[in-house]
Order: structure tokens, then C-alpha cells, then sequence
């Protein structure tokens, strides 16, 4: 069993959904999603991070900002980021607002819309924090996994590129077992 | 939708403990608080290479697993602990701002020099600083005081 559902209508199953990567949690995350927040809230753990990351954050583009700023940054974020989503999940799955209002797709210029799209969510145009999930219908999403993210492209820091490799490992799963809403593909996304 | 049941055979359930932590996290908005200080000890352990959790926790007489839960800033702290901490740590963790009871009263006796006394008047209740400015002539010998009592009899509130 790979996906835990995070806040989840009963009768049509749609909503957050996180997946289970062969890691260990931590002793309060079962999955992605849960272990993302403890960390991005966990000053230990963001300290230590932009500690052993200081040449990605001591950059002109971070010009003037110190790490209690980012760490301060960090934390807000996720607050914002949980309070969003607990927002939808204690508003039940009936509001109006779809959860693809929250995670957008993860490539610009994508014309089109591809089974298993790839998502992300972050809380402000310029945040730092990011969560990946796989799109299933404009209300059901499947959390791969998320980042600080301190570089431009994906593909500058070990740990966004490892993100990529998770949302492979996501997509290779739904496959293997044909959760593919292709009636969706109709639609397209409303809208900001 | 048979999509849907696909997801449902693979889904291990529900997630409660996210949901418990969230609620959390949203009651307790002194958890901020608790990441300044985190933050705080972080930096003072790591610009002390003498230092670490577990001698912070030994001089502290208290566990390391204390210790790893107040630097991530989860933990509703007592002043007690906070003030151990910043005695073991040589480190302020938190300060007090003014405010009106440490802060001269009306009028502050801004500048001396020669011969002219000025003030600025200031509301310490509202935290106005009143743009009102009043130079006093005084001669030898005058007390501060009296020029003080000067300027209150000329000094008409803003």
C-alpha cells in the first residue's frame, strides 16, 4: 500500500491524497505530506538545512536576507501552506474552490493537459516552499513529495532533481495500477 | 468510477496524524514564539564549538530529548526553563521593549548646550512624539527645573 489519503470524500474518493515512498518517517509522518510540514516547521531541521546549503541562499538573488529571515520565511510558508489545505479539508470536498486552484502545473507553456500531470503548490508567487502531486482530477491529487527550493531550475540542487525522480516513481505506480482518470481530460483548468 | 476504486484498493486510508497536528499548530500560535527562541539556541550551540545538545542538557539538568524538542521550537516553554537556558547559554533569548512606566514622562529634557535649554515633548501613554519644540534662555544658575516648569507654562498640548 503506497497512498494514504489526507482528506478524502467517501462516496467519489476525490481529494489529497499523499504517497508512501520507501523512507523512514519520522515518528509523527506516515507519508509525504505529513513529513513535509514537521520538517518545514521544525527549526532544527530548516537551520540545518541552510546551514549545509549556505552557497545556494548566499547569492545575489538572496542579497539582504539572513538566515533567521529565511528560516522565518520557511516556517510562515508552511503555516500558510497547511492552513490552504486545512482549509479544504475541513470545508469538505463540496466547496466549489477545486484543489487545482491550489496546486498548478509544475511546467510553464503547458498546452496541454497530460494524464498524471505534474503539479505543484507553493503559498505566494516568489515562496520557497514547494509541494509536488501528481493531478488525477481537477480535485484529487496525489502529494510525490516537496522542497526548499532555492534554485531557479529543478534541476540545480540535488534535492528538487530527487523530487523529480519521486514524481517518476509516482507516475510508474499509477500506471502499474491504472488509476488514470481519463474522463478529466476534457476539462481544462478555469481560470485564476 | 472505476479509476476511483483503483485508488480506493491501493489507499491505506485516512492520515489522522496530519490532521491533529495541523489543528495544533493552528490553536497554538505561540509557537512562534517558541521558533524565535528555538533559533536562538541553535545559533548560540553553533557559534560554541565547546557546546552541544547534550552538554546544553547535562548543564541544564534536564534530557537530551528536551533539549531536541525545544530547538525545534515545538515547546511551550516555562520562564524558568528560558532563563536557565539563557544562563547556560551566556545568551539573551528574549528582551522586554519600553513602555510608559520606564520611560521619562512628559517632556524629555533633549539637548543642553550654552546658554538654551530645548525640550521635545512626548506622550509616553500614546506613543506620540508631539512636534512641539521650546527653547528656554536660562542664565547661570538656573535649575533644570525651573526651566522645565518654563517650558510646561508655555507649552501648549499638539
Amino acid at each position: 500500500m503506497k497512498i494514504i489519503g489526507i482528506f478524502v470524500n467517501d462516496d467519489t474518493y476525490e481529494g489529497l491524497h499523499s504517497f508512501v515512498h520507501d523512507t523512514d518517517y519520522s515518528d509523527e509522518a506516515e507519508c509525504e505530506f505529513d513529513q513535509l510540514i514537521l520538517q518545514w516547521t521544525d527549526d532544527e531541521y530548516v537551520s540545518n538545512y541552510l546551514l549545509a546549503n549556505k552557497s545556494f541562499w548566499q547569492t545575489p538573488y538572496f542579497e539582504g536576507v539572513t538566515m533567521d529571515d529565511l528560516i522565518e520565511t520557511i516556517r510562515a510558508e508552511a503555516v500558510k501552506l497547511e492552513d490552504l489545505i486545512y482549509g479544504y479539508a475541513t470545508d469538505g470536498t463540496n466547496n466549489s474552490d477545486k484543489l487545482q486552484m491550489i496546486f498548478k502545473p509544475l511546467h510553464d507553456r503547458e498546452h496541454r493537459l497530460p494524464v498524471h500531470q505534474e503539479t505543484k503548490a507553493k503559498a505566494s508567487k516568489k515562496g520557497l516552499l514547494r509541494i509536488y502531486a501528481i493531478r488525477l482530477d481537477d480535485n484529487t491529487f496525489i502529494v510525490t513529495g516537496g522542497a526548499i527550493k532555492l534554485t531557479k531550475q529543478m534541476d540545480e540542487h540535488e534535492d528538487t532533481i530527487k523530487e523529480l525522480e519521486k514524481i517518476e516513481i509516482v507516475k510508474k505506480y499509477l500506471r502499474a495500477n491504472d488509476i488514470t482518470y481519463a474522463d478529466d481530460l476534457i476539462y481544462y483548468y478555469e481560470p485564476e | 468510477m472505476s479509476q476511483n476504486e483503483n485508488l480506493k484498493k491501493v489507499s491505506k486510508g485516512i492520515s489522522t496524524k496530519w490532521r491533529e497536528n495541523a489543528e495544533y499548530r493552528s490553536k497554538n500560535k505561540w509557537l512562534t514564539y517558541s521558533s524565535k527562541i528555538a533559533r536562538r539556541i541553535l545559533a548560540a550551540i553553533d557559534a560554541n564549538p565547546e557546546l552541544n545538545q547534550a552538554k546544553l542538557a547535562s548543564l541544564l539538568n534536564v534530557s537530551p530529548q528536551q533539549i531536541s524538542k525545544i530547538v525545534k521550537g515545538k515547546e511551550n516553554l516555562t520562564l524558568e526553563t528560558i532563563y536557565n537556558l539563557s544562563q547556560a547559554l551566556s545568551v539573551e533569548l528574549i528582551s522586554f521593549p519600553n513602555y510608559q512606566w520606564n520611560t521619562t514622562s512628559s517632556i524629555d529634557l533633549a539637548i543642553k548646550s550654552n546658554n538654551t535649554v530645548n525640550f521635545i515633548a512626548v506622550d509616553n501613554m500614546s506613543s506620540l512624539l508631539l512636534i512641539n519644540t521650546f527653547s528656554y534662555n536660562v542664565w547661570s544658575g538656573t535649575s533644570a527645573q525651573y526651566a522645565l516648569n518654563k517650558f510646561n507654562e508655555s507649552y501648549l498640548p499638539v
